[in-house]
């Protein structure tokens, strides 16, 4: 369990916190997704968690500890720590992928690799790996450390369907026994992926469900973003009595069953 | 109209990128033999996954890079004759992915004066079509203020500006919303669409959004250095078949026509990737 | 607060450069004394509480450098000792040493905070166009300040990444073999060229999509044009070197 309290982070330049005083608790067994609008502070929001940065104001505790009290115990605690930057050349300091996969690492080698069907990459240098195999080859890195608590700043960002539906798969099992925090500017991606949302803005925090949110759609808005597509077509469908309002209409599949139900009941008339 | 604005004739290409600090090399992404052209005022889509080589086309478009065999033509005149390089750029310009490394000014005003006054332009002129840029484009609230101080999509915003401040005859957009999120997205594309709407210029737009690619007129995919194909915007774009070939995300809307598809054999009826479409189409069939 | 604010780039840099040089005349500690008043009277009375942030925020590199050297100075005796611990001597001349370092190093951080990088670059580009004349009129060297000014950021900033990153992936437990760790501490060197040769490249590519070329006349030089303010610092600083010499004469 990783508890906030009372967080916040204001850069020596400006004049206010970027944020307001933050108290949230994060559980394993579920992805949270945090989102906002460009230049909130989510990336900075994400380096306090994961130990690289210290906060101006308020602690972060990991069983019970303030994981900023000393030094000894952020080293510990950053070792639980699995953070995939957005971008991951900043990690690749060795000659082939396999020497990265060999690095420090605590869990097995062998499954990670066919997990994330890096086998065809072992001896190439991470540097010619196309953007989206970068960002695989460093989920990779950063489940080999066995982490308690993964980050991940826009993972999916910029790779193909086929990469995004691997990581989606990793995640999902991984989540089980872990604590699993996301940045990622794909609200459609996010809406199907995440459990909890965190949304954040320079004013308000709240922290909602899947359920919550589709009770109340405009909490989007609120926090200056656009709602996902499925969300949009399943108010809009409401507003025109096609869709029933008590409903949860999350992803494509399901509207797309009731229309299909609707349909069928039209041809049996 | 007779002559076509570009013409791409058998453009070929490769280059080398270095991996390590051994000085290790590896051949890089390669254009093979790609042809195309485009007509005068009109906004073109490029396709393709990730390492195809869209971005090395677009700098052969822009002059950035030569060509290793091949030609590039504009309004029939030859890029190897446009001497020195500069006077092509007033002709054809580029807007980049990465946002913050296309500027040297701290501001959009110091910035663009400085590229201004690169094609010998007097204090005046640059004045004055600063002015009527920002009013045409209602930038004027930016103009002033730190690039630092901008989110990302307010400066691809002005990135695009000063991309048509030289009134270029072609414009090249290389995957300008990769690293926006969709709210700066939304924003630079209605840009986009106004400027589409107003100036006489062509637009060439590299995108994996294919919303963002809805507001072209045709599309080109490239897969692995080489032309794949040429289709209508609107034909493309409604063909899941056709999106999952070149690795575009399908849209929801799409997603639930396909579903509905295969579970009851009717089609909706789409004209667009909008909402609005798929609604429409929902409440005709219903009905 | 406006004083310095308002000043021409030129007179921040000619002023940094001839105190830089003032100070290697120095003979006594007053003259630091009053250098250091000088200074303090402008960290005080001038920047805005973020910029002496700005400048707090290198006290590791403040105070270390001098130290260092200072250490090594000790061990060398030039001049009057005046405390001794077993090699260790220190002379008047060594602690005007370590006093004028410190000093070079506020002035150093303080003109870069006051000072942006393309104002920096416009100066440099009006004063070889005075020296030559007017007959330098090209761009080429004030873009190079520019671009390396602001490549020196993206290269912190890239660095900073690097190192967070190396923390993550380095387990405390297994850091006890110190030597190997800081072999991998080199190897950090490969993402950071390769990602700010990436970056380079970029700029480039950007410059010349935007038609940057040697012969442009981007500059005006003539437009540049000095103000009271920096006449003020002008006339102070040759009022200061004559003083200091007279007095230093009479001495």
């Amino acid at each position: 369990m990783l508890k906030i309290s009372n967080l916040t982070y204001q850069f020596t330049s400006h004049i206010l916190p970027l944020f307001p005083h933050l108290n949230f608790t994060l559980h394993k067994g579920e992805i949270y997704a945090l989102l906002g609008v460009n230049g909130v502070g989510k990336t900075t929001l994400l380096k306090i968690l994961s130990g690289l940065l210290k906060p101006s104001q308020g602690k972060v505790f990991w069983h019970d500890q303030n994981i900023y009290q000393s030094k000894k115990i952020l080293r510990q605690y950053r070792s639980q720590i699995g953070f995939c930057l957005q971008d991951p050349e900043h990690l690749f300091f060795k000659q082939t992928v396999a020497d990265e996969l060999k690095y420090h690492h605590v869990g097995n080698v062998a499954k990670i690799i066919k997990q994330f069907k890096l086998e065809h990459l072992l001896n190439y240098s991470p540097f010619e790996l196309s953007g989206g195999q970068k960002k695989i080859l460093q989920l990779a890195i950063m489940l080999l450390k066995k982490p308690e608590i993964l980050i991940g700043d826009e993972i999916t960002a910029g790779l193909d369907t086929k990469g995004q539906s691997l990581i989606a798969k990793n995640l999902q099992k991984y989540k089980k026994d872990h604590i699993v925090l996301l940045v990622n500017h794909d609200l459609n991606q996010v809406i199907q992926m995440c459990d909890k949302f965190l949304f954040l803005s320079s004013e308000k925090f709240q922290v909602m469900t899947l359920t919550d949110i589709l009770n109340y759609p405009t909490i989007f808005q609120k926090f200056g973003l656009i709602p996902p597509d499925t969300i949009k077509i399943g108010q809009e469908l409401i507003a025109r009595d096609i869709l029933l309002p008590d409903t949860i209409y999350s992803n494509s599949e399901k509207i797309a069953q009731i229309i299909a139900t609707l349909i069928n009941q039209k041809k049996a008339k | 109209m007779a002559n076509p604005l570009l013409e791409v004739k058998q453009l070929q290409y490769s280059s080398e990128e270095l991996i390590d600090l051994n000085l290790t090399v590896k051949k890089k992404e390669i254009i093979h033999q790609v042809s195309f052209t485009i007509n005068h005022h009109e906004f073109v889509g490029l396709v393709g996954p990730n390492g195809s080589g869209k971005t090395t086309l677009s700098k052969l478009l822009t002059k950035i890079i030569e060509p290793s065999n091949g030609h590039i033509l504009l309004d029939g005149v030859d890029y190897v004759d446009f001497r020195p390089s500069w006077k092509l750029h007033q002709e054809v310009s580029l807007v980049f992915q990465q946002v913050s490394s296309q500027f040297i000014g701290t501001d959009f005003i110091t910035d663009l004066t400085l590229s201004l006054k690169n094609f010998g332009w007097s204090i005046a002129k640059i004045e004055n079509r600063i002015k009527q840029l920002t009013k045409q484009l209602h930038l004027k609230s930016l103009i002033k203020r730190p690039f630092r101080e901008l989110s990302g999509g307010q400066q691809q915003l002005l990135a695009i500006a000063e991309a048509i401040a030289v009134k270029p005859k072609l414009l090249v957009l290389d995957e300008p919303t990769a690293q926006l999120d969709s709210e700066n997205t939304f924003l630079v594309d209605q840009l986009l669409a106004k400027i589409f709407k107003e100036e006489s210029t062509s637009i060439l737009l590299i995108s994996h959004k294919p919303i963002e690619l809805s507001l072209t007129q045709k599309l080109l995919t490239l897969n692995q250095g080489t032309l794949t194909g040429n289709y209508s915007t609107n034909e493309f774009l409604l063909d899941s078949n056709l999106l999952k070939e070149n690795q575009l995300i399908i849209p929801a809307t799409l997603a639930i026509r396909d579903y509905v598809y295969k579970l009851t054999k009717v089609q909706l009826p789409l004209v667009d990737l909008s909402i609005n479409s798929l609604i429409k189409a929902i409440e005709t069939v219903l009905c | 607060m406006n004083f310095l604010a308002k000043l021409d780039g030129r007179t921040k840099l000619i002023s940094i450069v001839v105190i830089t040089l003032f100070m290697f005349t120095f003979k006594n500690y007053w003259q630091y004394l009053l250098i250091t008043g000088i200074f303090i009277l402008i960290f005080f009375g001038q920047l805005h509480l973020n910029q002496r942030k700005q400048i707090i925020k290198h006290w590791k590199l403040i105070l270390i450098l001098p130290s260092l050297n200072l250490i090594v100075n000790s061990l060398f005796i030039n001049g009057k000792v005046i405390w001794s611990w077993w090699r260790l001597h220190i002379t008047h001349l060594d602690l005007a040493i370590f006093w004028r370092l410190i000093l070079l190093l506020l002035f150093a951080l303080t003109f870069s905070t006051i000072t942006n990088p393309s104002e920096m670059a416009l100066a440099i580009g009006k004063l070889i166009n005075s020296l030559t004349l007017g007959y330098y009129q090209g761009s080429g060297i004030v873009l190079v300040v520019i671009i390396m000014a602001a490549f020196i950021r993206e290269f912190s900033e890239t660095w900073q990444t690097v190192i967070q990153a190396a923390k993550l992936r380095t387990i405390p437990s297994k850091s006890f073999k110190r030597w190997s760790d800081l072999i991998a501490r080199i190897w950090l060197l490969q993402p950071l060229i390769l990602i700010s040769l990436k970056k380079a490249d970029r700029v480039a590519d950007a410059l010349i999509a935007h038609g940057y070329h040697q012969d442009a006349k981007l500059f005006d030089y003539r437009k540049q044009k000095y103000h009271l303010n920096d006449w003020i610092i002008y006339g102070s600083l040759v009022l200061f070197i004559i003083i200091n010499n007279l007095i230093l004469g009479k001495l």
